[in-house]
């Protein structure tokens, strides 16, 4: 009951966040990580719930944009349709890649998704009859109500508060569902879970459905924030970003992603005045930070903070047991 | 809990810390620099040629500095880096215009100019740049927007002309990378081509930039027959490799290459395998223009090598500005310091300045706004000849 | 027809590139069990020090090639040590991810290191383009395929027919019963990264004269993973044949199909073959390990 009370004042404490910051860097840098947030909230269904080797989170990520994008400009199609279309056709480019990966292992299928991802970038960039090419699509309009037009960072913020809290929420509910129980088992022990019932093709299928609706829903959000895309931005290089904002916030903890991509979001800011050296250090801090914390923070709250972690991991149960794991046995 | 409010306090230090109120007072304010703000390319891909701009600004500003500053103000360049990707220069710009008040505005890239795009119109900075390509003056329409180099469209006229009239090729093939400049100066050329003379290419290649390996499309454009190529690519490996490729091959032909054939970077790397191509260049070593030669001279002097297109403009920018501000009285003096206008002010000032510049002596060549604020006009057509770039002619566009 | 065999030897020399740095991967991959995210920034680290070594210092091909190997083979150990043996016992995905982070590491050092202009290095041949019957081949193509020729034969030999070579491989089948042999399995996977990072560097090297030393040598890493998948990870002949496929397929593919999608090749041929042959060309002659 006081957890409730907690996280709603929490909750009131963040919908009133814009009058505390004015800065508009800042608040920009705030929706950003916001973007982020959700795309490796959604990265936690395939590699932190059921231990998914998957690198393709930017290839969703850019569909989405992409398709929200032409909806809306060309298409003149209004956001609030524009996002959920967009969403559920990044949903079933997950359900197309997640598909015909179901029978590979491990790295083979990280290759794989980084093999698609490429190839989505490809096409993002060279189909210019579609997506007007290396000039990208500018002009994407802000979203409205009615005449409230969330032309302001400090409007946005609003936009993305609300969907990145929902998209959480549900997070929560499915990893404590009886889907989200069965990847964990999965991410076990894959041939234990198929004898004890749990029908793994089918759910690894939908981590991956569910990982890419994140994505793209993320994508059509970050098109209209910025009001640009182009396709540089979808290379595999931020799914690297991704995947360190996923793996140093903590692998299957809720909460992991949120401090990972708030984190990492913020640090390359904070670091500008390293100048450059400044990815000659990242690139070290992750290789550390692999070595040393492969629980990533939420591990070390979960080891050395039992009093705080569950506050962070609402109705903590064991957690996933990817960075834990022990080596694969042949 | 306490981690929410532990990190909520902490986003509200950052918060304190970082946001500065502008210095938005009714009068005019002390100042002890003009600023101008650059958002360059300090680290990530880019590293280099944004390093070869800093240059240029830097050179410019100590001689500004030297002979008088703004109405005897010196200025300042405050820099932020954006990583070379465009959430990078979104990110580098919103904090140097919440953290500096700036008068000027620098950025780079045609994708990063239309990635701030929306923020400039809301700062209302006046804001310069060499991107090229031509859709931001067609698309955009950005009053504040200023650009200091010839746009895509007409430098692709130039070729296209230099091609079909002093070469005398008429079955000209394309040569292009998948990026904003390569397509959007293919674009042009070829539509000026087919408007001017009614010509289209016999063949064209497209290629993504940091190919290793042109064998396929210089085969191509081979056996297509034709005996010209036209090529536009920024990328100066890429660019060697293909002259490297093209002499390998055996291609018999013409080759015109867009500025970056020329530079300094790509002549290095191709070494004599760039001997008989020409570029569209921005400047010609040989152009007895006194204000060119005394840059080059400078140049030289201070950084012991040959300067390159990407200290040229970028000089000019900072020479322009400061002329600007000059002329539209930004700054005054005061007893033993300096006023500056309030800064909405000052930014309106200094890009109606700009706007009326008439004539202006860069030392690229006499910089005039036209009516899409696009500043010089003045291009050089040059060939390589033991590996330097000699001038064949200089052209001006008005 | 001219073209056709210029098409052949350009994606012969591209192939076989991809070979050697898709045969480090794989030695890696099967002694250790994992995937090396690094390898593209070792390979480009090899270019770097042949620029030194070769155009700073100004030694002789034959002994820079030695130094080059004494230089990347340390790397290699101390990637081993600090990388790679306290991860040994963890997730997959750990290594991958400090891979990467070392991967990123490298392209941002030997940016500061040697500055961000591309350098050039001289090639190992100083003759010019040949032409036999109109088709061009270049000198340092040609050098290119014999080196990684003479290191195959090497490594095969090594592999198959000296006692550590055999060691390496046993470690490669089966940690625990290799140890129960008196094999040190510590030292031969040691060892095994030595090995692969000296090809590695060696791949550096014979392609910098071609591509010009810059941090995008690199991408050769994901091209290398899909000759590795074609050819099938186990068996050296069978990267061989991958990297061929990979460099053939591109350059045939740019020429006839789409030039700008020439780097999607690899991936259609990458995502191909782990729907349908998982295993490659060659099946492992070691169980799949995954």
């Amino acid at each position: 009951m006081v957890k409730r009370l907690v996280y709603v004042g929490v909750l009131l404490l963040l919908i009133a966040l814009p009058l505390a910051v004015t800065s508009k860097y800042l608040i920009q840098l705030i929706n950003t990580a916001l973007v982020f947030l959700i795309i490796v909230t959604g990265m936690n269904y395939v590699i932190g719930f059921s231990g998914q080797i998957s690198l393709a989170a930017t290839a969703f990520w850019g569909i989405g944009a992409y398709t929200s994008a032409l909806l809306t400009t060309t298409g003149g199609i209004s956001f609030w349709l524009a996002l959920p279309v967009a969403a559920t056709f990044a949903t079933l480019s997950g359900f197309v890649i997640g598909f015909p990966t179901l029978k590979l292992k491990q790295f083979y299928l990280g290759i794989a998704t980084v093999g698609f991802g490429e190839i989505v970038a490809l096409i993002l960039l060279n189909w210019t009859a579609l997506t007007n090419g290396a000039d990208g699509v500018p002009g994407i309009p802000k979203p409205a109500i009615g005449s409230y037009v969330f032309d302001t960072d400090y409007r946005f913020y609003h936009i993305l508060l609300v969907a990145a809290v929902l998209l959480l929420l549900l997070s929560v509910r499915i990893k404590n569902s009886r889907f989200g129980r069965g990847l964990l088992a999965i991410c076990e022990d894959e041939l234990a879970a198929e004898v004890m019932g749990v029908p793994t093709h089918w759910y690894k299928m939908m981590a991956f459905a569910l990982s890419a609706f994140y994505g793209g829903a993320a994508g059509s959000l970050y098109g209209h924030l910025i009001g640009f895309i182009s396709p540089d931005l979808f290379v595999f290089r931020q799914s690297i970003v991704f995947l360190c904002m996923f793996m140093i916030g903590g692998s299957g903890y809720i909460a992991g992603p949120v401090i990972g991509a708030i984190l990492l979001t913020l640090l390359p800011e904070w670091m500008r005045f390293l100048k450059g050296y400044y990815m000659a250090i990242y690139g070290l801090a992750v290789v550390v930070l692999a070595i040393g914390m492969p629980t990533g923070i939420m591990g070390l709250a979960e080891r050395y903070l039992p009093r705080l972690y569950p506050w962070l991991e609402p109705d903590a149960e064991a957690p996933a047991t990817l960075a834990q794991g022990r080596a694969e046995e042949a | 809990m306490k981690r929410w409010i532990g990190l909520l306090l902490v986003l509200l230090c950052l918060a304190g810390g970082m946001a500065v109120f502008p210095a938005f007072a009714a009068e005019w304010t002390p100042v002890d620099s003009f600023l101008i703000g650059v958002v360059n390319h300090m680290t990530g891909p880019l590293a280099l040629t944004g390093e070869l701009r800093k240059r240029g600004h830097e050179l410019a500003a100590e001689e500004v500095n030297s002979s008088g500053g703004v109405a005897g103000l010196p200025i300042k360049l405050v820099y932020e880096d954006d990583q070379g990707t465009n959430p990078g220069a979104v990110a580098g710009t919103r904090k140097l215009l919440a953290q500096q008040p700036v008068v000027a505005f620098i950025i780079e890239r045609s994708t990063m100019v239309n990635a701030v795009h929306p923020i400039i119109q809301q700062e209302k900075v006046p804001t310069l740049f060499g991107a090229t390509a031509w859709s931001i003056s067609s698309e955009l329409k950005n009053p504040w927007f200023f650009r200091m180099r010839v746009d895509d469209r007409a430098t692709a006229a130039i070729m296209a002309k230099f091609l079909v009239e002093e070469l005398k090729k008429t079955k000209v093939a394309a040569l292009y990378a998948a990026d904003v400049f390569g397509e959007g100066g293919n674009k042009e050329t070829a539509a000026y081509l087919k408007e001017k003379y009614n010509l289209t290419p016999v063949n064209s290649q497209k290629y993504t930039s940091g190919t290793k390996d042109y064998t396929a499309q210089l085969l191509a454009i081979k056996s297509s027959g034709a005996d010209a190529i036209y090529a536009w690519g920024t990328n100066s490996e890429d660019n060697a490799i293909i002259l490297r490729q093209f002499k390998q091959l055996g291609l018999n032909m013409d080759f015109i290459g867009s500025a970056a054939y020329a530079s300094a970077i790509s002549l290095d790397l191709a070494g004599d395998n760039a001997n008989g191509i020409y570029s569209v260049y921005d400047f010609a070593f040989e152009d007895t223009r006194p204000q060119l030669q005394a840059w080059i001279k400078a140049y030289r002097a201070k950084y012991k090598e040959d300067p390159d297109f990407w200290n040229l403009y970028t000089y000019d920018i900072v020479k322009l500005v400061a002329d600007a501000a000059k002329r539209a009285g930004i700054v005054r003096k005061e007893g033993d310091r300096f006023v500056q206008m309030p800064l909405p002010e000052a930014r309106a000032a200094l890009a109606k300045a700009l706007r009326e510049t008439k004539g202006f002596a860069g030392a690229q060549g006499d910089y005039s706004a036209d009516e899409y604020q696009n500043m010089i006009h003045n291009l050089a057509v040059v060939k390589i000849d033991n590996r330097k770039a000699k001038m064949v002619k200089v052209i001006k566009l008005k | 027809m001219a073209e056709i065999i210029q098409l052949t030897v350009s994606g012969v020399a591209m192939g076989v590139i991809y070979a050697l740095a898709a045969l480090s991967i794989a030695l890696i991959y099967t002694a250790g069990g994992v995937v090396n995210f690094c390898q593209g920034g070792l390979v480009m680290l090899g270019g770097y020090f042949a620029f030194t070594v070769l155009t700073a210092w100004r030694l002789p091909y034959p002994l820079a090639l030695v130094v080059m190997m004494a230089i990347m083979g340390g790397i290699g150990l101390v990637f081993q040590r600090l990388v790679y043996y306290p991860l040994r016992y963890a997730h997959r995905l750990m290594f991958i991810i400090a891979g990467i982070g070392m991967s990123v590491f490298l392209e941002n050092i030997v940016q500061i290191v040697w500055g961000p202009a591309p350098l050039v290095v001289r090639p190992m041949l100083t003759m010019s383009t040949l032409n036999i019957g109109g088709v061009f081949l270049e000198p340092q193509a040609v050098a290119i395929v014999v080196v990684t020729g003479a290191i195959l034969l090497f490594e095969h030999y090594f592999l198959r027919h000296t006692m550590v070579g055999k060691m390496t491989q046993a470690v490669a089948q089966d940690k625990d019963a290799a140890s129960l042999m008196g094999i040190n399995v510590g030292r031969m996977i040691a060892i095994t990264f030595l090995n692969s990072t000296i090809l590695a560097g060696i791949a550096g090297v014979l392609i910098a004269p071609v591509f010009y030393v810059s941090v995008g040598i690199g991408s050769i890493l994901l091209k290398a993973f899909s000759a590795c998948v074609v050819g099938g990870f186990g068996n050296a002949s069978g990267t061989i044949l991958g990297g061929l496929i990979v460099g053939l397929t591109e350059a045939f593919g740019a020429r006839y199909f789409s030039p700008q999608y020439r780097d999607a090749w690899s991936f259609v041929l990458l995502i191909v073959f782990l729907l349908f042959r998982p295993q490659g060309i060659f099946r492992e002659r070691i169980s799949e390990k995954a």
